[in-house]
């Protein structure tokens, strides 16, 4: 179980896009597969992975298994990566979003059940109650569009560049800045009615 | 960004140990996994190559001559297999290379040799004496007409005995080696290949 902390001054993520990026050393080692690339880039990229994942899912364990599963594609798609540090971290990226997206997907799908009848499945924990999330934060993330949703986790809480954020949603950087603006507004409203 | 959102800090996770350790344990059961097809393309690949290029080569093979790179795998591979299938195949090899080593212009002192292992191995066989027959003929012919016309030839001179009697000296008859008959029967201290 992943505990939410307050990390002060933890650079999860780069809000400079220069040349050199941390992970260019195993970008080689990915390729050819290297179990120690791999444990280098799980451990440079974890932490922030899972906190996304986690703020567009809202349940742990499921944002857990879906950094793994990303994880696990990285290693079936390595050989054929073509690319550098940047943009290993913004394809590790990516494949989390499809994952939390396909858990909406499959979310939408479930036949809604009155919930005295549900009993609590074993190893689920509510987040909200366990961690101490921000009941309120909880329900402004969830008012949000998923675009927004995204947005605003990566840009405030993962920390990634609006160039990195680009390549992660597939927008151009302009798009990025007017779209999280967006996002910001909408938010800090939120916010603020549930206060 | 316009906004600051210190709410959202409370997103910031740092992964627990045991999660730590069941993700990697996953990467690394995949990368096993990722592992195991390629020592299986590459054994593939292996057998694949070995498979295409046993019968090219055997086929390059089959077709060489004595002193050519691949001769000793005709002998020691090729023809042992298929003499599983047919018994005279070192007889029916033997004369045709026979043939093929006479009208390549091949040394006729060194073809002496090899006429003396292909009547070896085709003495059963009458066809393929007669066709040895001819080529030995030819191969006295050109001894024949090769031998030098010297009275002392050099002592590390290596030559048929036929030839060393074709030297003719001054006061000897010239032997005829045109006539079949008139030859001294096959290894007779001629020199084979």
């Amino acid at each position: 179980m992943s505990l939410v902390l307050p990390i002060e001054g933890v650079l999860i993520g780069r809000n400079s896009d220069t040349s050199e990026h941390p992970l260019d050393t195993w970008v080689d080692g990915i390729r050819s597969q290297s179990d120690e690339a791999f444990r280098h880039v799980y451990e440079a990229t974890a932490d922030g992975l899972v906190s996304f994942a986690f703020g567009m899912v809202s349940d742990m364990k499921t944002a857990e298994d879906i950094v793994q599963q990303a994880f696990v594609e990285l290693v079936k798609t390595a050989p054929r990566f073509r690319g550098d540090g940047k943009g290993l971290r913004a394809w590790l990226y990516k494949s989390v979003r499809y994952g939390c997206l396909d858990e909406y997907r499959r979310r939408s799908r479930r036949p809604e059940i009155p919930s005295d009848e549900v009993p609590e499945p074993e190893g689920f924990h509510d987040p909200a109650s366990l961690h101490g999330l921000d009941p309120a934060l909880d329900q402004a993330l969830s008012q949000l569009s998923r675009r927004h949703r995204t947005l605003v986790l990566l840009r405030h809480v993962v920390g990634l560049s609006a160039n990195e954020t680009a390549s992660v949603m597939g927008m151009t950087r302009k798009a990025v800045y007017s779209a999280t603006d967006r996002a910001e507004i909408r938010l800090r409203r939120l916010l603020e009615d549930s206060a | 960004m316009s906004q600051s959102f210190p709410e959202l800090q409370v997103l910031r996770i740092s992964v627990d140990p045991a999660t730590r350790e069941r993700h990697l344990d996953a990467i690394h059961s995949q990368l096993r996994k990722a592992a195991r097809p390629r020592r299986r393309r590459r054994l593939l690949s292996l057998a694949l190559a070995v498979v295409l290029l046993v019968p090219v080569v055997a086929l390059a093979a089959e077709q060489s001559l004595p002193g050519d790179f691949l001769y000793p795998v005709k002998k020691a591979v090729v023809e042992p297999v298929i003499s599983i299938f047919d018994s005279d195949v070192t007889a029916e090899n033997r004369v045709p290379e026979l043939e093929r080593m006479l009208d390549s212009d091949v040394r006729a002192d060194i073809l002496r040799g090899h006429v003396r292992v292909a009547r070896d191995a085709a003495s059963d066989l009458p066809d393929l004496v007669h066709r040895i027959d001819r080529v030995e003929m030819e191969v006295d012919r050109r001894l024949g007409d090769s031998a030098p016309v010297r009275s002392n030839p050099p002592a590390s001179e290596t030559t048929d005995s036929t030839a060393v009697d074709r030297v003719v000296p001054t006061t000897d008859p010239v032997v005829d080696t045109s006539s079949a008959g008139d030859r001294p029967p096959p290894g007779d201290g001629g020199r084979g290949g």
